[in-house]
């Protein structure tokens, strides 16, 4: 075989292609239908869909893990960590309007510990003129021709920042507008903060430190994803996650797996209490 | 005398030319051979509205049992563009093929022509095509059956043969899914 250094080349290259990381896709349940009036009420419909990863449950190996883990580095370490799976969301949207639109999908969701809504949150209730909390990621104008359809995409990268941002704003009470408007994609860790207080006069307080460094170790992944559809005309968004499992804990069978075979996750909504202090629980 | 030797030089000159032996055909080496092929698979109907066709490469190893009968095993791969109504698009995925198989030809001086088929597994390695119900969730691999034919070129080196070879494929557990596949190899016969 020495002789033939093609073959071997040609071997190698079938092994390695076969060892590949591979993806797997889930499909949406169902598409989402926006952009339509709604009787008596100012403005459009808004679709809203979730689909939440099939993981399976948590073999006893892994749960001894973790705690090592979580003992170790003094905090809570989730099941699905970041860098367990690396996921894609694609969706595609057709205008089934004769006039040209446009369309805004904006990403949230969940990881096992906390569920992130940003139209619960209210940054500054006082304030009637104050912007909306911001989404996870997305929220930008796509123009969709009468009739046309277009494709988008959150990349894996996007979904990763996505996860670390609902990560540091739940357990490290990050202002959403500052992980929004951070790249923390590759941060190492972080430290939590105590909530965000103000004096008489409405200036923040200064913050401190509160509890250990979350290592990215133990950050928390996105386990849910909710995807808020918006529309200027009458539109429908249909959309798959593309999942790399780089661990081995999504069920291949999907979302048509058992329910006993998949871990069943009771993430908590998170909120900022009225005070403007951020806060889950 | 001059008659005499003309009538013994013509027929020593029939004589030989009877005698010649026939051409032998281009010596080609017999027993146990490795191929390395490059081709193209595509799909066919119902399909071949799902994926494109894509470049594929084969490993072969067998012997010859006689002339005219060889055993060997294969592996094969091809990548692919699904092209499943979106989402999603732009996705590509693999197919995985491995087995056994016997071929049956014969030698016509520098060309052998032969027909083989056999049987194997698939693996495909995304659940894109669940989409259009080709796999089913959790399902990724598949019986599969082929048969085709080719020719082989003989080189000089009688252990070396370049060859050409066309096989159809049908996978029964991934929708009876049928493919058809084109390759040019390189084969070495020890």
């Amino acid at each position: 075989m020495h002789r033939h250094p093609w073959l071997c080349l040609c071997s190698g290259v079938v092994l390695v292609a076969a060892c590949a990381n591979d993806p797997m896709y889930v499909p949406a349940p169902t598409n989402v239908e926006a952009g339509v009036a709604i009787p008596n009420q100012l403005g459009l419909s808004v679709g809203k869909a979730t689909l939440e990863l099939p993981f399976k449950t948590e073999t006893t190996a892994d749960a001894k893990t973790r705690a090592d883990l979580a003992t170790k580095l003094g905090v809570m370490v989730p099941y699905v960590k970041v860098g367990d799976v690396s996921v894609e969301i694609e969706y595609t949207i057709r205008n089934l309007d004769s006039m040209p639109g446009q369309a805004e999908v904006e990403l949230n969701g969940a990881n096992e510990l906390f569920a992130y809504d940003p139209s619960k949150i209210k940054l500054d209730p006082g304030n009637n003129e104050a912007p909306p909390t911001p989404g996870l990621s997305g929220d930008i104008p796509i123009d969709v021709p009468a009739d046309g359809q277009v494709t988008g995409l959150f990349t894996e990268d996007q979904v990763l920042e996505a996860s670390i941002d609902l990560d540091e704003i739940t357990r490290g009470n990050v202002n959403p507008y500052a992980a929004e408007l951070i790249v923390n994609k590759n941060d190492a860790s972080f430290q939590p903060l105590a909530p965000e207080m103000y004096d008489k006069e409405g200036n923040p307080l200064p913050r401190t430190p509160m509890g250990p460094v979350i290592l990215r170790a133990a950050f928390a992944n996105m386990i849910r994803f909710d995807l808020v559809f918006k529309p200027t005309t009458h539109m429908v968004m249909d959309y798959d996650v593309r999942v790399r499992d780089l661990r081995g804990i999504v069920d291949v069978k999907g979302l048509t797996a058992p329910t006993g075979e998949l871990a069943q996750f009771g993430d908590i909504p998170f909120y900022i209490p009225a005070t403007g202090s951020g806060s889950g629980g | 005398m001059l008659r005499s030797v003309l009538v013994c030089a013509a027929l020593a000159a029939t004589a030989g030319w009877f005698a010649a032996p026939a051409a032998d055909a281009r010596p080609a080496s017999s027993g146990w051979y490795a191929e390395g092929g490059l081709g193209a698979v595509g799909f066919l109907p119902s399909a071949a509205d799902d994926a494109k066709v894509g470049p594929a490469m084969d490993l072969r190893f067998g012997r010859d049992l006689f002339p005219w009968l060889s055993l060997g095993i294969y592996a094969a791969a091809s990548s692919h563009l699904a092209t499943v109504p979106a989402p999603p698009s732009g996705e590509w995925f693999q197919l995985y093929r491995g087995g056994a198989d016997a071929r049956l030809g014969g030698r016509f001086d520098r060309v052998a022509l032969f027909v083989e088929g056999g049987v194997g597994v698939a693996v495909i390695s995304s659940n894109v095509l669940d989409k259009v119900m080709i796999t089913t969730p959790g399902k990724d691999l598949s019986l599969a059956v082929h048969a085709g034919a080719g020719l082989e070129y003989q080189l000089d080196n009688r252990h070396y043969a370049l060859g050409l070879a066309a096989d159809g494929f049908l996978e029964a557990q991934f929708a009876s899914m049928k493919q058809v596949e084109g390759r040019f190899y390189l084969r070495y016969t020890y």
